[in-house]
């Protein structure tokens, strides 16, 4: 019984510790390889001391509720412990699963739309308006041909992480 | 405390502080940071040509405004800022197109690109060092900045916008675009040049702005000033037409209240009026009872004594009358008989003057034929005749003129022309009297005397004048019984 109760107290303390001392602990074994990915997910620290702790507890109440005896007890403390452990990977999953979507990236650019904001020269940079994940920007553009302020173009190409090739919009 | 108990709290707990740990691992990216994400493993791509196996680097995430769980012990989470940077860049003494020195001072923009390209490039140069960045794009853009104006004129920095970006974006290409950087704006504050040539630049323009304003000033004073004359004159008119009307309402009133006066002594008056009328017909009243009182005490009395005497005289006139006829009939009678004894007298009167007048007719009618026979012999005198008797008339004229000489006693002469004045004096008198008798009665003597010898004398002339041309010149020449007299 007192045993069962304090595995079930040193899962706890083992949770309060990993939620305080945030990676530490798990850095305490970041040097072994054979461990790698076995952490990642299913057997991550929060996972094994909510198995550990569901264990004692619920062993314990199995206890002292019923007359089934130590080991039955501690089959259903496993049995719980198991089910703890697995809601919480569960719920790690799903938020990992939850992630934002990919951050835009100048390739993305190709073919969109927008506005000249200073008149590009037929040599030279001027510069458009674009709309890149949802947020306007501004990029240095060059084309092939001048470009007068206020005009819609396409953009051809990305040259650089800042400047981009656009055509003007012929409908 | 049952131990029963205890386990139950235990798990309460243990759901509580399991929920806590997995959510903290799920970190959320603000709207101005980037998250690295480092530690997992890239995906393995196999050359299709070569069979040459590569890993990507895909296990580097980045998160860009937004979440992302952190698997304890294998991911390690970094942060880049995105947020902009306010970058103060100063050139001194550049050269620009045209060989002027120029300082400028500007401000740069500049952040860490928001692409993942950006992010990366960036994390990986300043992720340690984001303070560097400040230090790093100052650098680069005051070199940048120092070129771009080398090939602009001070002219065009400050008025092409468009050409300026559009140099500072190739400058910014090559060199910050490759750090991940980019420059969100970049500005001249301020552009001074060595000596006065932006003053230069700007005193024509400044001295027509001047002149224009200055014309403009002086135009708007003169609008204003006209325009505040032409209101006084307003006000003035508006015065005078006030004014005006004051004293048209001063009369009006003026002469309400001269009639408002005067209404009190009118009233009096008309009311005085009234009683002088009452008062008259009193009057009439009472002079119309004296009247019939005097009527009735004086004038029927008077008219009764008067009708009385006439009455007398009339029949006083009438006994005149009658005796006035009577001693009219009387005189009648008397007259008749005078009458017939006067035409009798009369008559006796008339036979006794025929008488006489046939006498003096006879008388005179012989006395008129003596005289004609009297004037016959006259005519038949000739002046000859006339002279003599004018002679012999002479010294009785002189006599009476020398009368008065002859009654004088005794005669003293006390002169200096002498006695022969005396005489002189009888010759005056004559003269006079002759003169005297002219001026008198309008006879001249003298001149009849004239008339009368001059007109025989011109009739009788030639014979004396064939006389004379006979040569006998003497004073007085008889000739046919005349006599001429010559001086």
């Amino acid at each position: 019984m007192t045993l069962f109760l304090g595995i079930g107290i040193a899962g706890l303390v083992l949770l309060v510790l990993s939620l305080i001392f945030d990676g530490v602990i798990e850095g305490l074994f970041g040097g072994v390889n054979v461990l790698d990915g076995l952490f990642d997910g299913l057997f991550s620290l929060p996972v094994i001391a909510g198995f550990m702790s569901m264990l004692g507890f619920g062993a314990a109440i199995v206890l002292g509720t019923t007359n089934l005896g130590t080991a039955p007890a501690t089959a259903a403390g496993v049995a719980a412990g198991v089910g703890a452990g697995w809601l919480t990977w569960k719920f790690s999953k799903v938020l990992m699963r939850d992630q934002t979507a990919t951050t835009p990236r100048g390739s993305d650019l190709v073919g969109s739309a927008g506005t000249v904001v200073t008149a590009i020269p037929a040599s030279g940079y001027g510069e458009v308006l674009l709309r890149l994940g949802g947020q306007p920007m501004k990029f240095s553009a060059k084309s092939a041909e001048a470009v007068p302020y206020g005009t819609e173009i396409w953009v051809e190409e990305t040259l650089s992480a800042s400047s981009v090739r656009v055509r003007k919009v012929e409908r | 405390m049952s131990p029963v108990v205890i386990s139950v709290l235990g798990v309460v707990v243990l759901v509580v502080l399991l929920a806590l740990v997995v959510i903290t691992r799920y970190k959320v990216a603000g709207p101005s940071e980037a998250f690295i994400v480092t530690g997992r493993r890239g995906k393995k791509s196999t050359d299709p040509t070569t069979g040459q196996v590569s890993v990507d680097n895909s296990g580097q995430k980045v998160v860009v405004g937004g979440g992302v769980f952190v698997v304890p012990f294998v991911q390690q989470k970094f942060t880049l800022d995105l947020s902009s940077r306010h970058i103060p860049i100063a050139v001194r003494g550049a050269v620009t197109l045209r060989g002027v020195k120029a300082n400028l001072e500007g401000v740069a923009i500049v952040k860490v690109g928001g692409t993942d390209d950006s992010i990366r490039a960036a994390a990986q140069r300043f992720l340690q060092q984001q303070g560097g960045i400040v230090g790093f794009t100052q650098e680069v853009l005051s070199g940048a900045l120092r070129s771009i104006v080398g090939r602009m004129s001070v002219e065009d920095i400050i008025r092409d916008r468009a050409a300026f970006a559009g140099q500072v974006a190739e400058e910014a290409e090559a060199s910050l675009s490759g750090q991940g950087l980019v420059l969100d704006a970049f500005q001249i504050q301020d552009i001074t040049t060595e000596g006065s040539y932006l003053e230069d630049l700007g005193r024509p323009e400044a001295a027509r702005a001047k002149q224009e304003a200055d014309i403009a000033e002086a135009v708007s004073r003169r609008a204003a000033e006209q325009a505040r004359l032409k209101a006084e004159e307003e006000i003035a008119i508006a015065q005078r037409t006030f004014q005006l009307k004051q004293a048209e309402i001063k009369a009006e009133t003026d002469e309400a209240s001269a009639r408002a006066a005067a209404a009190g002594p009118l009233a009096q008056a008309a009311r005085e009026q009234d009683v002088l009328i009452e008062r008259e017909k009193v009057a009439e009243r009472q002079a119309a009872l004296t009247d019939r009182e005097l009527d009735t005490k004086v004038r029927k009395p008077a008219d009764a004594a008067r009708y009385q005497a006439e009455q007398e005289a009339e029949a006083r006139r009438v006994a005149l009358v009658k005796e006035a006829e009577a001693d009219a009939e009387r005189s009648r009678l008397t007259g008749e008989g005078e009458k017939a004894h006067r035409a009798a007298l009369a008559a006796a009167v008339q036979i006794e003057g025929e008488a006489e007048a046939a006498a003096i007719g006879a008388k005179g009618a012989a006395e008129a034929e003596a005289m004609h026979k009297k004037a016959d012999a006259f005519a038949r005198y000739g002046d000859a005749a006339v002279l003599q008797m004018f002679v012999e008339v002479l010294p009785s004229v002189v006599a009476k003129a020398s009368e008065p000489l002859s009654a004088i006693d005794k005669l003293t002469v006390i002169s200096t022309d002498g006695a022969s004045q005396l005489a002189r004096t009888v010759t005056d008198n004559v003269a006079q009297g002759v003169e005297l008798l002219s001026s008198t009665t309008g006879v001249d003597l003298a001149e009849l005397l004239k008339g009368i010898t001059a007109g025989k004398g011109t009739a009788v002339v030639p014979a004396p004048a064939a006389e004379t041309t006979n040569g006998t010149t003497s004073g007085t020449t008889v000739n046919n019984g005349r006599v001429e007299v010559t001086d």
